[in-house]
């Protein structure tokens, strides 16, 4: 973080959903409810929190897929996209027309993709099944196809959801290696995990979000210690989304 | 954002890709979209021309003509108002224009309808009704067409995941609009007044003027088909717009 220019900026940022109560009655569920933090260019930037907490709606946030109800989602001109894995994939279809249908869906342009298709199929290993029906696959090779393609992404910010490796031992392995490779190069990331050594691995900086809030932003080992002491004393196992404030 | 270019390749090679995945599908794959609109005219004309002995000569290509054009417009909206609904997961995932999966139904509903008036026109040939003069009017009827159900269907699309019970709603309200079509009778027997609010129905105003080029090979009303095609020209613009500001909401409200 030598270069301290912001990327994406929230200001008490806060997002419901509605929840049907009745037949003509719906409750707001505040899903986030005071988040604020800024992520800088060239950063990794943790995000833990226990499951419920809003991570995943933070996220859509910060990709522009939603917006905030509450606060402000200041993006400084900067293309974001979360790592999708086997978004809109056709049964049907080779692995081959995936890869064209799923990269231009992540936003990966037509020749881009032809350009890279031979490094996909070579890094999916699917040999010659890269041109048969995915729906041919076991769940393991669709993963790997799907990581392969969405591996390609190169968004301004990327946003990672839980998505290190995927696949087989070996294949896990290998994507997981590379994902590190491209958090840990100059490329602005946001991880979120619940593999506490992964973030401490690969995060300089963390935020903890809790029951909708942030509770701390900062150097990662200082809000791990701080999360790790929330997690001893209390809620341990209870959704967050229960917890009153 | 993304380059305007890049959802227009996505926009077509997504409805290649889900005609390319139907037609996979099944043993007889592209075969269907020739034999389904076949098998549906077949019941059509049995119930009205076999068995009630209905309408005069002509009444089979009479039948047909309205027939391809009411299922092209009816399948293809009902497709839509489940377009965005039935792509939550994406659209959950990846900020892409909402208005893009209507379209894409759009593309691939009417590439299918084509088969069915490409059936539809080897039976007028065979049966004698050959092209006439009048043909040339086809490309303003299909535009119309086109126009309406681009605004029609996106129309659907952009209301049904505010309002789920929508669709259920609709499929009632196109049975009427078909009844109301005079796709298996001929509105000329409709006595006046009743016959000019019969025409303001859009569906029917398009039957007719179809019947018109290609049974009675007349040129159709342009006027009337211009104002309907610009009418549907700036509804699909208003939804358009709607769908764009409210392109943030749909990931919320569809789960």
């Amino acid at each position: 973080m030598d270069n301290l220019s912001p990327v994406i900026e929230l200001r008490n940022v806060a997002y419901y959903y509605l929840k049907r109560t009745g037949y003509f009655s719906k409750e707001k569920f505040w899903a986030l409810k005071d988040v604020s933090f800024t992520l800088y260019k060239g950063e990794s930037l943790g995000v833990i929190g226990r499951n419920g907490s809003g991570k995943t709606t933070l996220l859509q946030l910060l990709a522009g897929i939603t917006s905030p109800d509450k606060g402000e989602v200041i993006n400084y001109g900067h293309t974001a996209s979360l790592l999708s894995l086997q978004a809109g994939f056709i049964p049907y279809l080779t692995g081959r027309e995936n890869t064209i249908l799923n990269g231009l869906i992540l936003g990966i342009g037509l020749g881009a993709i032809r350009e890279k298709m031979e490094e996909i199929r070579e890094f999916s290993g699917l040999g010659e099944f890269f041109d048969q029906p995915i729906s041919s696959y076991s769940s393991g090779m669709r993963a790997r196809l799907g990581f392969s393609i969405a591996f390609q992404l190169d968004p301004d910010v990327l946003l990672v959801d839980e998505v290190l490796g995927v696949g087989d031992e070996v294949f896990r392995e290998k994507s997981s290696a590379k994902m590190k490779e491209k958090i840990r190069s100059n490329k602005t990331v946001v991880l979120v995990s619940h593999q506490l050594a992964s973030i401490q691995e690969l995060c300089g900086r963390t935020v903890w979000i809790e029951g909708g809030e942030s509770r701390a932003v900062g150097k990662t080992e200082d809000v791990l210690k701080e999360y790790r002491a929330f997690l001893k004393g209390n809620g341990h196992g209870r959704p967050s989304r229960f917890t009153k404030n | 954002m993304r380059a305007f270019h890049t959802y227009w390749d996505l926009l077509f090679y997504k409805a290649l890709a889900d005609l390319r995945s139907e037609a996979r599908r099944y043993y007889i794959a592209y075969l269907w979209w020739v034999i389904e609109p076949v098998l549906e005219m077949l019941v059509f004309y049995l119930v009205f021309a076999g068995l009630l002995k209905r309408g005069g000569p002509n009444f089979v290509q009479f039948l047909l003509v309205g027939l391809v054009v009411w299922k092209w417009f009816e399948i293809t909206v009902k497709h839509c108002g489940f377009a965005i609904i039935n792509s939550s997961g994406l659209i959950r995932q990846v900020a892409i224009p909402k208005i893009l999966f209507p379209l894409v139904v759009i593309l691939t509903d009417t590439f299918k309808a084509m088969f069915a008036f490409g059936v539809v026109f080897l039976f007028l040939l065979v049966s004698g009704f050959g092209p006439s003069k009048a043909y040339a009017a086809l490309p303003l009827l299909f535009v119309v067409q086109s126009l309406i159900i681009a605004a029609v269907g996106c129309l659907f699309a952009a209301i049904t995941p505010f309002f789920p019970d929508f669709m259920l709603i609709v499929s009632h309200i196109l049975r009427l609009i078909f009844y109301l079509s005079g796709i298996f009778y001929d509105p000329i027997k409709i006595p006046e007044p009743h016959r000019s609010l019969f025409f303001l129905n859009p569906l029917a105003r398009l039957v007719s003027d179809y019947r018109r080029v290609l049974i009675e090979g007349l040129w159709p009303d342009p006027l009337p088909l211009i104002i309907l095609g610009l009418l549907s020209l700036l509804v699909f613009l208003l939804v358009f717009r709607f769908m764009g500001r409210y392109e943030t909401i749909y990931p919320r409200i569809v789960r």
